[in-house]
């Protein structure tokens, strides 16, 4: 009987790690272009979803949180102009506290370098979010001058429920 | 009391990995084109993306970089890696390459296109047959990758 039980026990558990989840994607844009120095939050005013997105950005501060119960997929698509054209820049996710995120919560930041010795490029900045308790920002860094953000610069979000 | 079991529905669940330790992958035969990174750490509180074997990806459609820096630095060297079928270890094309990036060492010369540096793959691993990062290379040569600095993130399917 016992030994039994244990093969139900295992059999549900795989079941249930096999199912469907509500998934929402959501497209943020930017109305105008944004001049960011160093420093610089990045922020979005419009957004298009396929249902009602857990996800918010604050258009004023950049400021994103979260709903709780869910899982989040960034994707930030780069698309800027330099007043430099010698300018390293990159993207960067940080929470409320200032401290920038890492691997350790799925994200790779966006970043264009000039020399060959400091890593490869990338314009797309990805993350995998799930804490609500916490707020995020997207900042800018720039090594002289500014960079203007294009029509071509989105963040796409993938969530799904977390239970 | 009836039971429905849910085998039959899709799955989707976020997943994510990384290197959990600086490495050096080294290509140490002129022409050897066959070398494993090792993404071997699941990103906290996301579903587990490496299984019992490390290096390997199942049923999964996912966005990864790779950031390295190559030695030597050679104008002739300029590919990196490619996502490659582990059971057809080839990267010169066909079904089981999704794509390839790579690093160029005169970039301070010119900008690079996305694809030089970007990396998106799509892996629709129906027939369950693992994946492999491999360089493609045929240089000796070797490429430095910090921690964290090989991620892959992404959706079970």
């Amino acid at each position: 009987m016992a030994h039994g039980s244990r093969c139900n026990i295992m059999s549900y558990n795989m079941h249930l790690n096999t199912r469907v989840r509500q998934a929402v994607v959501s497209l943020w844009t930017k109305s105008a272009s944004q001049v960011m120095s160093s420093g610089d939050v990045l922020t979005f005013n419009s957004a298009r979803s396929t249902g009602t997105s857990g996800l918010s950005v604050d258009s004023s501060t950049g400021v994103i949180t979260l709903t709780e119960d869910k899982h989040y997929w960034l994707q930030l698509s780069v698309d800027v102009s330099r007043s430099s054209t010698s300018a390293t820049f990159a993207f960067e996710l940080f929470d409320q506290t200032d401290t920038r995120l890492d691997h350790t919560q799925g994200v790779s930041r966006a970043k264009w370098n000039t020399a060959p010795s400091d890593g490869n490029v990338s314009l797309t900045l990805q993350a995998l979010l799930h804490d609500s308790t916490k707020t995020y920002r997207i900042k800018c860094t720039t090594s002289s001058g500014t960079v203007t953000t294009e029509a071509g610069f989105t963040l796409l979000v993938v969530e799904t429920d977390s239970r | 009391m009836s039971y429905t079991p849910l085998a039959q529905q899709r799955l989707s669940a976020f997943a994510g990995a990384y290197n959990g330790a600086a490495q050096v992958v080294n290509v140490s035969a002129p022409g050897e084109n066959t070398r494993a990174l090792q993404i071997d750490t699941n990103v906290p509180n996301f579903s587990p993306y490496i299984g019992s074997t490390p290096y390997t990806m199942k049923s999964t459609r996912f966005i990864g970089r790779t950031d390295a820096l190559m030695s030597p630095v050679s104008a002739a060297v300029s590919s990196f890696c490619s996502l490659t079928n582990s059971a057809n270890p080839t990267y010169t094309g066909g079904p089981h390459t999704a794509m390839a990036w790579q690093d160029h060492p005169a970039r301070s010369d010119f900008y690079p296109s996305f694809t030089d540096e970007v990396l998106s793959v799509y892996v629709n691993n129906t027939s369950a047959i693992n994946r492999i990062y491999e360089p493609a290379t045929a240089y000796d040569m070797s490429f430095t990758i910090p921690i964290g600095f090989a991620l892959a993130v992404g959706v079970y399917i």
